[in-house]
């Protein structure tokens, strides 16, 4: 509805406006076309006037001209007379008189005479002479006497001739006639009419040309002026507008000469002459125009004022309708009169308050006092309300049912034209909501600023410049601020360092312009003191709720140190990938971890070691002291590395190197151990390799000379340190060149091979067996016999061993060979010479056997070789005397205090058919060497268990017990104790009179050994006796584990007994020994009463010797014995 | 030409019969006389129409004699008269801007020089044939200068191809020019004025460059060297007091003044 009258007015006022626009116009053109027309007809008036006037003076000049002439045709003047006519008139040139034949005869021109004038074109034509002026065409030239026809152009100078015939007297006539200087009549218009404005033409009357003030036009013409030449068969004077052949328009005015014949054309440029009108028409147009436009500014201003006067009408009526609307809005809303009686609520008063309408509306607004204000607040509140008009507040109210509500109210009253209030309007808005909403916010604030204050994050809000808006107080002390509050405003390229400002100036600028978060990016940055480290970043845009960009926040931490360990784990995962095998365990030795040359090395995959310990790998070549010093090293150094055996998963055994570093925990504690371990079977296999091919020959495996001699050497040192003997045998095979010959080096090497193997064979562990090249072969004896004599025994048994072994047949592929040794001995001992020089003599000990025959050994030294082959002899007797039963038993009685024979030692005797009776200290020993000692041990055994088991049938025998010797040899044999229970079962003896005498070298070996097998035969019953007390190194600890029954005093001590008082000391002291261990003592040796009566009385009760008898053989003793007790019997 | 030897004789003689004192005489009749040629238009004109005399020459000779303290009066003269006016004693100074040619040094003795002319010619306005100054001197064209004038002679000199008309008086020469019989006539700067501003057929046509310079100065007897110095420290007097140059201003002639300082005799 406004719109349309909106649209309507508009339309109105173009209308009007057009109007008068329109009018004004129209008024300023019509007035204008007048004012034209008006100049026109001036102008027109103006050429006319012109005309008039040029007429006037051309017939006022002719007039005179034609008087001259009827003067100078009457009188008889002369020449000069005639000049004195030209001179007030410049309007001619000359003044002529001509004779009858129209020559010149007298002339102001004195060049003029003779001149023969032509008047035929002359006008008005007159065949016949007539008293009037006639005039003629323009002539060319500046008088008769140059005067010709005008050429095509106008000419430089012309003359119009005239003529004047005059009656004298009678019939006769003169004529005079006159040149008229055309440029006097021209100057004259000229100086009237502008020729730029006009032109002035002087016309014959027959229409020829004669002058013209237009220079481009040419006299002469008769065609120029039709126009005027028909206007002037009507008329002689006229004006009209002219349109002339160049397109030009010409108020045109002519008048003819009242006269002569003559016409006037005066013609003013018609453009020329509206020009003044156009300029005032221009100048007036534009006044016009502007006087209109300002007429229309001020309308249209006026309409603007009237359209928004119509506008505010309008709304002030759609403000009505808005309150009316309004009334009935959200906010509650109550209109009282003066007296604040309720007149009208809205619906939304009753939902805010719970009164309804027809409940307040006549009552006063007390309802809803809440009663928490007191009265000064409803005073001050009446007092604002009449001073200002309005009040506005928050208040608390009682809703109808009871509860109290902070609402917003505004009052304000509407006045009457005297200013009186009249009606109270009040708005009111339930803020409970709203307060609960602030105080959350508040809350809100507080905690956030609280976080931005104690986050050790970097935190911020940017507007889209980069300006900080607010952030986190850890950022602000890394830029050096004091308070977050101080960055706000800032930028961020002047926070920030410029190389990090540029990257976050970077990203936020991108961020803003395309709206997308930055996520998880990682950015250099710089602490507080200056340091470079890493943050991580996200930086989130703020989105309005268009969508647009108003800001950004992000989150930014420190990752230095976290980043700085992802580099070192970086590195270590690469380390722990390396070309060596890696464990790591913890603390409690359980697997975390392995590489793979980890299970490339071990073969246990990842899954099957994590989790077990390292004790998995265990070889079990190394004992508990291994590892106890391996984790005693861990533990005190940190660290522990060298070889150690472990097995495979597949079993095999294999050496590595590891290196374990313990890893602490914060509190120096153990936390991690971490090994690494490379597989050295290679290295090791190649440094065996190595020594193989430097120490041993490659065809037997046997040391070659070079070890041989290292081992000499260490050997050498060893026997000297130990008072040994050693020995080296050189063996050599006879005619080993022989078989490498008939059958080939192959052939040989394998002869040499088995022939190795042999040799191994015949030595005791310790020894060496050495190949030097060729067939010769080293064997090197140590620990030998500290005796020369023993040790070349011993050297011989080997030596006859290793004979007798290389003697057997040798299978040479299926070829059955026999081949036999030489061998060269030398011993040595202290200080024996050098390496090389025994080995020369083991040499020429070689030679020597072979010079004797080949097959057999020589030694070195001579003596040697003899005492040696004497003992081989005695000792091959031996065997034979065994075989041959040469051997004797002999028994020595032995008797107790009481002189009673209690028993004998049985001793055995050599008779040997060639050197007589040996006796033990020399066959003994070799036996023992020679492990005869065994059977002949045996036979002593054997020999005396019969003679008991004879005796015991016989009452004055059966008490006697025989002791037998035995050799620690014999007792070491593993079956010793079922030897001796065989013996005894064989020959049925009593055990009971059975003692077995032992010596104390027999304690150095292993004693629980010898105590069990001492226990094992006393349980058979036999006693045992240790031979020989007090020599050797008996400790009172054996003795009493022993499970002995006798001491034996050894003849040593009683055979001084008087004359040392220490062997006294020490026999008291053996026999008291013995008495507190509760064993019996018996001395031997004992060779004089003095001897037997001193043991006596030491305490000993038995005796053995030769004061009572030397050792007998069995019918000899049987006889001794009848004939002691005889004896005894006798004494009292 | 003996009648005019004779005249220059008589003149001489005169002169020198009356050798001394002029200033004398000026002094002791207490009047001075002047020689002028009244038709010279801005120099010593006399006005037709109030018989009055105007003119550059004519305030300084006024000049000239309140400085004598005696009363001046003017003898009419003319270029063709002023020799034999001034020797014959007709008047005691002729004062009308004579320009100084050798013909009047020979018979007068002239003060230092006040206007310095070229020559100008005046022609119709509706001459066809003479549009500039090198119009002129061209065949068939008709040169008219009054006898007497120092134009005559000049002009009889210069024109190569031009016919030269010598007319009787100043006027014959306007008569032929407007009536068509000669093209143009020769004038001064002061006289051209007057034409341009008299008549409205004239025009003038001026010199594309200098044509011929002529000083023009005072005009008395020769050897009368107390008279000559009297009037040559009035004009030096009137040089210096700008009174020369005012009257100069006040008839516009300032084109043609010559320069203070510049000149001297």
């Amino acid at each position: 509805m406004p719109l349309q009258a909106r649209r309507r007015r508009r339309a109105l006022f173009s209308i009007v406006t057009l109007l008068v626009a329109f009018s004004a116009c129209s008024a300023t053109g019509y007035t204008l076309w007048r004012l034209r027309a008006e100049r026109i007809t001036h102008h027109l008036e103006s050429a006319a006037m012109s005309a008039r006037t040029f007429e006037n003076h051309l017939t006022q000049s002719f007039n005179i001209i034609d008087t001259s002439l009827m003067q100078a045709a009457s009188d008889k003047l002369g020449g000069t007379g005639l000049s004195r006519l030209l001179r007030h008139a410049p309007y001619l040139r000359s003044i002529s008189t001509l004779d009858a034949t129209g020559r010149i005869h007298l002339s102001s021109d004195p060049r003029n005479k003779g001149v023969h004038l032509t008047t035929d074109q002359f006008l008005p034509p007159a065949p016949e002479p007539l008293e009037i002026l006639r005039v003629g065409p323009l002539l060319s030239g500046r008088d008769f006497h140059d005067g010709r026809e005008p050429g095509s152009s106008a000419p430089l100078s012309g003359f119009i001739p005239v003529i004047r015939d005059v009656r004298l007297s009678g019939e006769s006539w003169k004529s005079a006639a006159a040149s008229v200087n055309g440029d006097y009549f021209l100057n004259f218009y000229s100086a009237h009419v502008d020729p730029r404005r006009g032109t002035v033409e002087l016309l014959r009357y027959d229409g020829l040309l004669l002058l013209s003030t237009d220079e481009q036009t040419q006299p002469g013409r008769h065609d120029a002026d039709q126009e005027v030449l028909k206007r002037l068969a009507t008329s002689e004077i006229g004006s009209f507008e002219e349109q002339r052949p160049d397109g030009r328009t010409t108020l045109t005015a002519y008048r003819a000469s009242r006269a002569y014949p003559f016409v006037l054309v005066v013609r003013l440029d018609k453009e020329q002459m509206l020009e003044n009108w156009r300029k005032e028409a221009t100048r007036s147009a534009g006044i016009v125009a502007i006087v209109l436009l300002a007429g229309l500014a001020l309308s249209g201003l006026y309409f603007a004022r009237f359209e928004r006067l119509a506008r505010e009408r309008e709304a002030d009526q759609a403000r009505l309708r808005v309150a009316a609307i309004a009334f009935e809005s959200q906010e509650g809303m109550v209109v009282t009169d003066d007296a604040y009686r309720v007149l009208r609520i809205n619906k939304a008063f009753t939902t805010i308050t719970g009164f309804t309408a027809e409940e307040v509306i006549g009552g006063s607004m007390n309802f809803m006092k809440s009663g928490l204000h007191d009265s000064t607040f409803y005073a001050d509140l009446r007092a604002q309300l009449a001073r200002n008009g309005t009040w506005a507040g928050e208040i608390l109210n009682r809703h109808k049912d009871g509860s109290i509500h902070a609402h917003f109210l505004t009052i304000t009253s509407v006045c009457d034209d005297q200013g009186h209030p009249t009606h109270y309007v009040g708005t009111l808005t339930d803020i409970t909501e709203r307060r609960r909403l602030e105080a959350e916010r508040d809350e809100l604030n507080r905690d956030f600023v609280s976080f931005l204050e104690n986050t050790t994050d970097f935190i911020y809000f940017k507007d889209t410049n980069s300006r900080f808006r607010f952030c986190s107080q850890a950022l602000a002390r890394i830029t050096g601020h004091r308070s977050w509050r101080d960055l706000t405003g800032k930028h961020t390229l002047e926070v920030f360092p410029p190389d990090t400002a540029s990257i976050y100036h970077g990203e936020e600028i991108a961020l803003i312009r395309d709206g997308t978060p930055l996520i998880d990016k990682t950015d250099p940055y710089y602490d507080g003191e200056g340091r470079r480290g890493w943050i991580n970043t996200s930086k989130w845009p703020i989105l309005d709720e268009s969508g647009k960009v108003t800001g950004l926040f992000g989150i930014s931490r420190d990752i230095t140190a976290h980043r700085r360990t992802e580099i070192d784990l970086r590195i270590a995962a690469i380390a722990f990938e390396s070309q060596q095998g890696m464990l790591i365990t913890d603390a409690s030795n359980t697997i975390l971890r392995v590489n793979r040359a980890f299970t490339e090395i071990t073969g246990y995959a990842e899954a099957e070691a994590v989790g077990k310990t390292p004790r998995l790998l265990r070889s079990g070549h190394h004992d508990s002291d291994f590892y106890a010093s391996m984790y005693a090293s861990l533990h005190s150094t940190g660290a522990w590395q060298g070889e150690i055996w472990n097995r495979r998963k597949n079993g095999e055994i294999y050496p590595e190197w590891m290196t374990i570093s313990t890893v602490l925990d914060n509190d120096g504690n153990p936390s991690h151990y971490v090994a690494s371990l490379t597989d050295i079977t290679e290295r090791k296999e190649a440094e065996s390799e190595i020594r193989n091919l430097a120490f041993y020959d490659p065809l037997t495996q046997l040391p070659n000379r070079r070890l041989l001699l290292d081992r000499l050497r260490h050997t050498l040192a060893m026997v000297a340190r130990n008072k040994h003997h050693g020995a080296l045998l050189f063996i050599d095979l006879d005619n080993f060149k022989t078989l490498n010959d008939t059958f080939g080096h192959d052939m040989g090497d394998l002869l040499l091979q088995q022939v190795a193997q042999r040799l191994v064979s015949c030595i005791r562990e310790g020894d060496t067996v050495a190949r030097l090249g060729g067939d010769e072969f080293v064997v090197l004896l140590d620990d030998l016999h500290a005796a020369s004599t023993e040790a070349g025994t011993q050297a011989r048994i080997v030596g006859d061993k290793i004979l007798a072994t290389l003697n057997v047949p040798y299978d040479l592929a299926g070829h059955d060979y026999h081949c036999t040794p030489s061998i060269g001995i030398t011993l040595f001992a202290d200080h024996e010479g050098e390496s090389d020089e025994l080995m020369k003599r083991a040499d020429l000990a070689l030679y020597g056997a072979k010079a004797a025959g080949r097959n057999t050994m020589r030694f070195f030294d001579p003596e040697m070789q003899a005492a040696v082959s004497a003992r081989a002899t005695l000792e091959k007797e031996l065997r034979i005397a065994l075989q041959q039963q040469e051997l004797r038993l002999y028994y020595q009685p032995q008797v107790n205090e009481h002189g009673a024979i209690i028993g004998a030692e049985a001793l055995v005797r050599w008779q040997h058919p060639r050197l007589g009776l040996v006796t033990p200290a020399r066959f003994i020993p070799l036996a023992e060497e020679t492990h005869l000692i065994h059977p002949l041990g045996l036979w002593v055994l054997e020999t005396a268990c019969h003679q008991l088991r004879k005796w015991s049938a016989l009452p004055t025998r059966a008490h006697l017990v025989i002791a037998v010797n035995v050799s620690v040899r014999q007792f070491r044999q593993p079956d010793f104790v079922e030897q001796v229970c065989a013996v005894l079962d064989r020959s049925g003896a009593d055990p009971n009179k059975l003692k077995l005498e032992l010596t104390e070298s027999l304690l150095l070996d292993d004693l629980e050994d010898v105590i069990a097998k001492m226990t094992a035969l006393r349980a058979r019953g036999i006693s045992f006796a240790l031979d020989d007390f007090g020599t050797g190194y008996s400790s009172l600890a054996y003795l009493q584990r022993l499970p002995l029954d006798q001491l034996k005093i050894d003849q040593s001590f009683v055979r001084d007994l008087h004359v040392h008082p220490n062997d006294a000391v020490i026999a008291r002291s053996i026999v008291a020994l013995a008495r507190n261990l509760g064993l019996s003592v018996i001395a031997e040796g004992v060779e004089t009463h003095m001897q037997r009566n001193l043991l006596a009385g030491l305490g000993c009760p038995a005796y053995q010797g030769y004061l009572f008898s030397p050792p007998l053989t069995r019918e000899a003793f049987e006889s001794f014995a009848e004939a002691w007790e005889a004896e005894r019997d006798e004494r009292p | 030409m003996k009648r005019v030897l004779a005249a220059v004789g008589l003149i001489v003689m005169a002169s020198a019969g009356q050798a001394a004192g002029h200033l004398e005489r000026v002094q002791a009749a207490r009047e001075m006389r002047v020689c002028i040629w009244p038709d010279y238009y801005g120099i010593s004109y006399r006005n037709p129409k109030t018989q009055q005399l105007e003119g550059i020459d004519i305030d300084m000779a006024r000049a000239l004699a309140r400085d004598l303290n005696v009363a001046v009066r003017f003898v009419d003269s003319s270029f063709a008269q002023l020799i034999g006016d001034v020797t014959q004693d007709r008047c005691d100074i002729a004062m009308f801007a004579i320009g100084i040619t050798p013909q009047r040094s020979d018979k007068l003795r002239f003060t230092r020089p006040h206007l310095m002319s070229d020559i100008y010619a005046i022609t119709t306005k509706s001459n066809r044939r003479i549009k500039t100054w090198d119009d002129i001197d061209k065949p068939g064209v008709v040169v008219a200068v009054a006898k007497g004038t120092l134009h005559e002679p000049i002009m009889r000199d210069k024109l190569r191809q031009a016919t030269l008309m010598v007319t009787d008086t100043t006027q014959g020469r306007e008569q032929e020019v407007e009536s068509g019989r000669a093209d143009v006539f020769m004038t001064d700067f002061p006289f051209s004025r007057r034409m341009l501003e008299t008549t409205d057929w004239a025009r003038l046509v001026a010199p594309t460059t200098t044509y011929h310079l002529t000083p023009y100065a005072y005009a008395m007897q020769q050897g009368d060297n107390p008279w000559h110095a009297r009037v040559e420290q009035f004009l030096a007097d009137a040089t210096r007091n700008g009174q020369l140059m005012d009257a100069i201003r006040r008839h516009k002639l300032d084109p043609i003044a010559v320069p203070a300082g510049t000149s001297k005799n």
